[in-house]
């Protein structure tokens, strides 16, 4: 009877850790949506698959191209502190990568570098955390097929709805002319 | 047979005793396996549904079903472990879906919530999660699924992800799953779920092992080698060289690996990879790694003669401490590649020595069987003149029919 009660114990404290893992993932990106600020990062979606999760569509954002202000040496992967601000038509835009938190602003998030470069680099790619938009398999691709659309129309503007705070960053909706792109496929259905 | 007196009416219930029992063992037997594979299925189809993400629901919809598979495994399992009769089936069963639906849930929240996790580190979280599961519920289904999540993990950190990294972590979470084998091992020593994870723990060793890997990618053959010599070796322990060859992972996984491994190395071009080795990338994490298996082989070896059962480790059992010199000497001379063609020749030799010696039909024409395998990639070596070609093939098969007409034919004599 004793070694019953020690295999429910432990298996009491199985449960606790498999409660414990998805729930903190959703108390913290809660917690992001209500106390981070909300930036419009634009982007181009293509559509492919994860075995586990199902379709997405991968945000390839104009923003992940940095021109640093004085050359530096970044290596591939190395994980970089990128600040944002809002530029003059409300998109944003990176003000600063740094391998040192910053300390005056709270608007910064962890990247990864997408590109190795040399001490005379004046450039680097950032791999952003919020690339993946999972969506309905059946719209995944019709998204993709209507930004392609959609570019060709100067005017119009896809963007991605992203929350950050201190570090962190957590992607809410994707845009397409400030209409969530779920409804544009929708509505262009036949 | 009972009205013809052959036997009596004590030994008649006897007998339709034992195959009702054994009958009655057979379909609890297959209930459980049908249960297994039910809730394997089940499982599949609900991450399967998840990935559909049905975005007509609300976020918090969402959520709760995402919960739902998770908490209805933990209640079976719950309620498995408090019956008072305990059933292997529902055990079983209620472990497997319970893990599915683990990953399903952690799935479902970051496609709930567009978070970018690696798929490596969700591996790892989702078998760390799994561990409890099994051992609570001592469940052999759960041990297979783990062993496969964990070989997923150590392909995808080690082979998939760039840039490429030892997948150490691997490692740590295979001998997560030791003590439960161990003890199954010494408990059940013979069962369908433990031949499985005797063939699963092999092969997902032998699968990760390249991960390991930096920038010496031919000192990985010394490994590779150690590692099978090592699973031959295991494969003679008590619990294993009782059971069937089928049953016998190790075994199998050991001498065909050694032997494929070999015959490989017949071709004079990888032995031109290991020449151009040069001194600084010897010096390499595959190094170590080839170091460390030739070492426990090697201490296996004695502990099987400290234990008395030093009979049973014959000569193929040492091919891999025959290749440690061997790739020693194909680092500085060209002079490997023909010795290792002997090798395979005396390999084969042994077997058919060993299959005339047992009058075992099997060994003998797996050692005539080597020789032709020999014999076969040597036939398109034109540094090999078509005559002596055409002289060997019909060596081997006239050796076919000789051993095999010998041995048949002692047998008859004998049975006279």
């Amino acid at each position: 009877m004793k070694n019953k009660t020690w295999w429910i114990g432990l298996m009491a404290l199985g449960i606790l850790a498999q409660w414990w893992v998805p729930g903190q993932m959703i108390w913290q990106q809660e917690r992001l949506f209500i106390e981070g600020t909300a930036f419009k990062f634009k982007t181009a979606p293509v559509d492919p698959y994860d075995p586990f999760r199902g379709k997405y569509i991968w945000l390839d954002f104009e923003a992940s191209d940095f021109d640093l202000p004085e050359p530096a040496a970044f290596e591939y992967d190395e994980e970089v502190f990128v600040t944002v601000e809002n530029d003059t038509a409300g998109y944003a835009r990176v003000s600063a990568v740094t391998r040192a938190e910053p300390l005056n602003t709270e608007h910064y998030f962890k990247a990864n570098v997408s590109t190795s470069s040399n001490r005379n680099s004046t450039s680097v790619g950032l791999r952003f955390p919020f690339g993946n938009f999972y969506m309905e398999e059946s719209k995944a691709y019709e998204a993709e097929v209507l930004h392609r659309e959609a570019a060709r129309d100067t005017a119009s503007v896809t963007y991605a709805l992203v929350f950050i705070k201190n570090g962190r960053s957590g992607l809410a909706n994707v845009f397409v002319d400030d209409v969530p792109i779920r409804d544009v496929v929708l509505r262009n259905r036949p | 047979m009972l009205d013809a007196a052959v036997i009596d009416q004590s030994t008649a219930e006897r007998i339709r005793a034992h195959y009702a029992a054994d009958a009655e063992q057979s379909g609890s037997r297959l209930m459980m396996a049908l249960g297994i594979l039910g809730a394997i299925i089940t499982g599949l189809g609900i991450i399967l549904i998840v990935a559909h993400n049905w975005d007509d629901l609300s976020r918090l919809t969402k959520t709760i079903f995402a919960f739902v598979p998770m908490l209805l495994g933990q209640g079976l399992c719950v309620f498995g472990l408090l019956r008072k009769t305990p059933s292997r089936g529902l055990h079983e069963s209620a472990a497997a879906f319970t893990v599915l639906a683990v990953g399903a849930c952690i799935s479902l929240v970051s496609q709930i919530y567009h978070i970018d996790g690696d798929l490596a580190s969700f591996l790892l979280t989702w078998m760390l999660l799994t561990l409890p599961v099994l051992y609570v519920m001592q469940s052999s289904a759960t041990a297979l699924l783990y062993v496969a999540g964990i070989t997923y993990y150590g392909c995808q950190y080690g082979y998939f992800e760039y840039p490429r990294q030892a997948p150490y972590g691997y490692l740590l979470l295979m001998a997560g799953v030791l003590p439960f084998y161990l003890r199954k091992l010494k408990r059940e020593k013979t069962g369908n779920f433990l031949s499985f994870l005797n063939w699963f723990i092999p092969i997902s060793l032998t699968i990760v092992l390249g991960a390991f890997s930096d920038n010496a990618e031919e000192v990985l053959l010394l490994g590779y080698m150690s590692l099978f010599g090592l699973f031959s070796l295991i494969a003679l322990l008590p619990p294993f060289a009782e059971a069937k060859p089928r049953n016998n992972g190790y075994g199998m996984l050991g001498m065909g690996g050694t032997l494929v491994l070999l015959l490989v190395l017949t071709y004079e071009e990888m032995w031109s990879e290991v020449w151009h080795l040069s001194m600084t990338r010897l010096w390499s994490l595959e190094l170590l790694v080839a170091g460390l298996l030739t070492l426990a082989g090697t201490a296996l070896i004695l502990r099987l003669r400290h234990v008395g059962m030093g009979h049973r480790v014959e000569p193929q059992h040492y091919m891999f401490l025959f290749f440690v010199p061997l790739f020693v000497l194909g680092l500085t001379t060209n002079v490997s590649n023909a010795v290792t063609n002997f090798l395979v020749l005396y390999l084969g030799i042994v077997f058919i020595q060993k299959g005339t010696k047992a009058n075992h039909l099997g060994w003998l024409n797996f050692g005539l069987l080597i020789i032709a395998m020999l014999a076969a990639c040597r036939f398109f070596d034109d540094r090999i003149t078509f005559a002596l070609r055409g002289l060997m093939f019909i060596m081997v098969g006239a050796g076919f029919f000789v051993a095999n007409y010998k041995l048949i034919k002692a047998r008859r004599k004998n049975e006279e």
